[in-house]
């Protein structure tokens, strides 16, 4: 049987690429950056979602969710999962667990940290025990049990100096003495990013029928059980709950717990992906991994055209090699040798990129997330990577080598043989090396384009938050609990703590801003068709100068604690509503009516009493400032969440224990989550310091294949009509016709991929002109007309070298050209 | 170039040399060429291989420079011309024929004929397509314009290639062994293509080393080591280059 693939044949293939050490290592590079990039996208991906969590028997532990798969695994509502888990039988070591901000206090400074209250079992699902002393027990859920807490290791080291005698130690945790009973080891933060361990509350496992508690779950699924069948039961025990305990109010309140009513699904589904979230979170999952893809196949494309180059060249040996009886796998395999070496160098290196920027990866997750990033996102080459890079590199010696080298070793070699013309491939060729340079150009400009457009979003994500001065700026939501569930007695408790806080030495400024939702309004003297054409605008309630959160006053007064309950119904707005429903008049002195504020506010108009800039962070979107925005003072409407906002003069620990201190004092039940903005501010300067990197890398790595691809592309494009130009010569062309043909050419081509790239990314710009809002148009076809201008550029430099080259030669001479 | 007498001479050398130099030798592919082409003649240059006939070909189609001598054509010196100049005499009063054909793969066989017609700026459209339809008929084409040359045989691709030298109505045909890639039955039609065009007027300067091609033509030049060392009339020329449009245009 004779060898398809000789060691001579490896040692030709070595020799070629020797000969040519700049195509080669420009190859292997190309490859390599594609590569590198390709297979850290997909480690990142599927460690984020696909991953089973490095715990014992970590595949069977599951998520307890209600909702779809496709959107978000939303947490129950305490008292429908506590009916929900007496009947589930396909999981077990079921329970609950709900992670919160919490103020926990060491050496008299206090620190926000994240807290997952849970059961005792939880512990036992993850085969974890404590480092030192004991993980939570059934006994410390019990109604009067001392109040305990268990330490991550992390809080241990940093924030209690690694106290080998912290266990049996009294701490404050929001204000309240609580017993450290343990400290869990090194890495240990299930099931997400916990920092400390509290024993749930009786509220969350015993609820009561219409508590607003929420929790989530978890479980292992019982052995044999898939998880589609624990869906199946979940998602049945769920919809009957539902027929069983129909929710007592519908409405149209935006507000979390009313959310959850609406939903009456069930799922399982594995730690990780109910991290990701929703489908939202998988799309962009999916776009960066398409991105990567496309740089990808650019760098295959780049190097398979440059490939095709050489093996033209060659053309006549090959033929030759026919001639003498090579049978076509052989020769395949043979042109396929220089190939599957540089695939090779390219996977070789690419591994060791993907390495090393994943663990710059993990260093970077570890400074801006503080430990809170899911305790299995470690981020390194492994197996599957490993397996990745196989299938990759085969995919990247099929498209570099095998598709185009099959074409040629079926094209008519006796025609090559007798007169070196490209007789019945030169067509083909031709064709096929148009389509090319077509896609490399339309997927160059589709990289570059989103690459300009995610890079201007990022720097305008950047400038929305630089509005806001955060220095000594801490916020807290309050969470009031059932306690508070009626409006009278949580206005009593806003004014109380807004009061306190007001009157403190050590806090400058102070603004409570309290969350209603969307609300329809109407504007007086202006009449209405239907109740629906009046238009929709967030509506808050707020105390306060909000120059805090960046809204800057324009007009008239800010509101205050001044506007009480029995005062005038006043109102400031926005400028963009103002400008919307007063255009070329003063706002101040008008009125409007906001709908759906319960009974008593109804029919009030509101006289507007201020105008503000339109507000930078409190918006539903993350980039775009909120436009429309409705303020109602904090006194005279209620809000079922509410936030306060302070800026100290004291320490950024003091300052945190000042409000839980206030609030405390007022009702020490009440959980307050703390937020410190320039932590925040630091953290998302960090991620934003870190894509701006990264796209600014994979922008010039792009811009890099794109000269390359445009200048190889040419570069061949024009080897390969070297004879048709000495033609076009002896028929008369002159110099400056033969460049502009090829000119023309060029930009032809450019302009072809131009147009699909706008088609392709149209999708990408809808969705960021959705996010970005639609005065983003304008950047994104100045992003358009650089990226036309730059690839224009890149044809004509590329054109012109080597069409100077082979214009240099004599007509006669480049017609024996080959 | 008004005077289309076939007595006027069309092109003349005078001591055409031409050296390639390398680093380590000097070849002399010509030395003292002297040669005047009369219009209405079809000569063949012959000789072995290497003799410099393909240079000498290239020399006289404007496609090469001579390292040293005279270049007239139509009485003019055409030694000193700019790159330029030497394009738009090669497009107005040169065609060639190749041995390979030398079709453009990506371009149809009208596209083909029509590619010399489009880098001129007398000729309008109409006559632009005049003229190749016209071309493409002598050569019996007209069927086949818009396939692709990987489309053809080799005799119809040498066919497509003479339309393409014709159409422009040169002064002189230039055609570098015509028949070497073809059949003899391919090569013979192209041959009586030929003797049909010398017939109704035109200029041909073939190279050739096939004795049996060489015979048909009416001039026989031979080159040995670059010079020529036998130049002999085979039949008397009594056309000019007006005939040779007459005919083309006729057609």
């Amino acid at each position: 049987m004779r060898k398809l693939f000789t060691k001579s044949d490896l040692k030709h293939s070595f020799r070629l690429l020797v000969k040519s050490p700049g195509f080669t290592l420009l190859s292997i590079l190309v490859l390599a950056g594609g590569l590198g990039l390709s297979v850290f996208t997909f480690t990142l991906s599927y460690t984020m979602a696909y991953k089973t969590i490095p715990l014992e028997n970590g595949e069977s532990i599951v998520e307890v969710c209600t909702g779809s798969r496709l959107n978000f695994c939303w947490p129950f509502k305490a008292f429908e999962f506590a009916q929900i888990r007496q009947n589930i039988t396909s999981l077990e070591n079921v329970g609950i667990y709900a992670n919160q901000r919490v103020a926990v206090e060491s050496d008299d400074i206090v620190y926000g940290i994240v807290a997952t209250r849970t059961e005792w079992n939880m512990f036992a699902l993850s085969a974890t025990d404590a480092a030192q002393g004991r993980t939570l027990q059934s006994f410390d859920q019990n109604d009067n049990a001392e109040p305990v807490v268990v330490l991550g290791h992390d809080i241990w080291q940093q924030q209690f100096n690694a106290d080998s005698e912290i266990v049996g130690k009294l701490i404050a945790v929001e204000s309240i003495p609580t017993r450290v009973v343990g400290v869990m080891p090194e890495g240990y933060r299930f099931p997400a990013g916990a920092e400390v361990w509290l024993p749930a509350t009786n509220a969350q496992i015993s609820p009561l029928l219409n508590d607003l508690v929420t929790v989530s779950a978890y479980g292992r699924l019982k052995s044999g059980v898939s998880r589609a069948e624990a869906s199946t039961e979940v998602d049945n025990l769920m919809r009957n709950i539902r027929q069983q305990y129909p929710p007592l109010r519908e409405s149209g309140l935006d507000t979390y717990p009313q959310l959850l009513e609406r939903v009456n699904t069930g799922f399982v589904t594995s730690l990780p992906m109910k991290m990701m979230g929703g489908i939202d979170s998988m799309v962009a999952l999916a776009i960066m991994n398409l991105l990567a893809g496309l740089v990808f196949l650019l760098a295959c494309i780049n190097t398979s055209t440059l490939l095709l180059a050489r093996t033209n060249e060659r053309l006549k040996d090959t033929s030759i090699r026919v001639a003498l009886g090579a049978p076509r796998l052989r020769l395949l395999l043979q042109t396929m040798g220089e190939s599957i070496l540089i695939a090779v160098g390219g996977a070789v290196i690419a591994v060791l990129v993907a390495g090393v920027s994943l663990e710059v990866f993990n260093i970077f997750i570890s400074s801006t997330a503080e430990g809170q990033a899911p305790f299995w996102w470690n981020f390194a080459v492994d197996e599957s990577t490993l397996i990745a890079v196989v299938v990759f590199s085969l995919f990247m010696i099929m498209v570099t080598s095998a598709i185009p080298n099959w074409r040629l070793i079926n094209g008519n070699f006796n025609s090559v043989m007798q007169d070196g013309s490209r007789g019945a491939v030169g067509l083909r060729s031709g064709r096929f090396s148009r389509a090319l340079v077509v896609i490399a150009i339309a997927m160059i400009t589709l990289l570059l384009y989103l690459g300009t457009l995610g890079g201007t979003a990022l720097l305008s994500f950047n400038q929305v938050f630089s509005v806001v001065d955060s220095r000594n700026l801490h916020s807290a939501t309050l969470n009031l609990g059932a306690q508070y569930d009626e409006a009278d007695e949580r206005l009593q408790f806003n004014r109380s703590v807004l009061a306190a806080l007001v009157q403190r030495a050590d806090v400058s400024e102070v603004l409570m801003l309290g969350s209603v939702g969307a609300r329809a309004i109407e504007q007086e003297g202006e009449i209405y068709a239907a109740p629906d054409q009046r238009p929709t605008v967030p509506i808050q309630t707020a105390s306060g100068a909000l120059d805090i959160i960046g809204s800057t006053l324009l007009e008239g007064r800010s509101l205050s604690a001044l506007d009480g309950e029995e005062s005038e119904r006043v109102a400031v707005i926005s400028q963009s509503l103002a400008e919307r429903l007063w255009p070329d008049e003063s706002a101040i002195g008008k009125s409007l009516r906001v709908s759906s504020l319960g009974a008593a506010e109804e029919d009030v108009w509101r006289r507007v009493v201020g105008v503000t800039t339109d507000t930078p962070v409190t918006g539903r979107d993350m980039f775009a400032p909120e436009t429309n925005m409705v303020y109602l003072p904090l006194n005279q409407v209620d809000a079922e969440s509410v936030s306060v906002l302070i800026r100290s003069v004291a320490e950024p620990g003091v300052a945190a224990r000042i409000i839980t201190q206030t609030v405390h004092q007022i009702n020490s039940a009440v959980s307050v989550s703390i937020t410190d903005w320039a932590q925040q501010q630091q953290a998302n300067a960090q991620a934003l310091k870190f894509g701006m990197s990264v796209i600014i890398g994979c922008g010039a790595f792009s811009f890099l294949l794109a000269i390359t691809g445009i200048f190889g592309l040419a570069k061949n494009d024009i080897n390969v009509h070297a004879r048709d130009i000495a033609t076009r010569r002896a028929l008369g062309a002159t110099d400056r016709i033969i460049s502009r043909t090829f000119v023309l050419r060029g930009s032809r081509q450019v302009l072809i991929g131009f147009v699909l790239a706008m088609l392709a990314g149209l999708p990408f710009t809808m969705l960021i002109l959705q996010a970005m809002g639609p005065q983003f148009l304008l950047t994104a076809i100045l992003a358009a007309v650089l990226v036309i201008s730059v690839l224009f550029s890149t044809v004509l430099i590329a054109v012109y070298h080597p069409i100077r080259r082979v214009l240099a030669m004599e007509p006669s001479e480049a017609l024996k050209y080959e | 170039m008004t005077d289309k007498n076939p007595s006027r001479t069309a092109i003349e050398l005078k001591a055409i040399a031409k050296v390639y130099s390398t680093e380590a030798l000097e070849t002399h592919a010509l030395q003292n060429i002297n040669l005047r082409i009369n219009h209405g003649e079809f000569i063949a240059i012959a000789g072995q291989s290497g003799c410099g006939k393909s240079t000498l070909l290239s020399i006289l189609g404007l496609l090469d420079t001579a390292s040293s001598g005279e270049y007239l054509l139509d009485g003019h010196n055409a030694s000193q011309l700019s790159r330029d100049e030497r394009a738009r005499l090669r497009n107005k009063e040169i065609g060639f024929i190749f041995q390979s054909f030398n079709l453009i793969s990506d371009l149809t066989i009208y596209e083909n004929v029509e590619l010399p017609l489009t880098y001129r700026t007398d000729l309008d459209a109409p006559e632009i397509e005049k003229r190749v339809l016209s071309a493409l008929e002598v050569v019996g084409m007209t069927t086949r314009m818009d396939h692709f040359p990987s489309q053809l045989s080799g005799g119809q691709q040498q066919r497509a290639a003479v339309a393409r030298a014709i159409a422009g109505k040169p002064a002189i045909l230039l055609a570098d062994e015509p028949c070497g890639n073809l059949d003899s039955k391919n090569a013979e039609i192209v041959m009586q293509l030929l003797e049909k065009l010398n017939q109704d007027g035109a200029t041909i300067c073939m190279v050739t080393h096939d004795p049996t091609s060489a015979r048909r033509a009416q001039r026989y030049v031979e080159l040995f080591d670059g010079q020529i060392v036998q130049d002999e009339v085979l039949r008397s020329v009594n056309r000019g280059r007006n005939q040779n449009e007459k005919a083309v245009h006729e057609i």
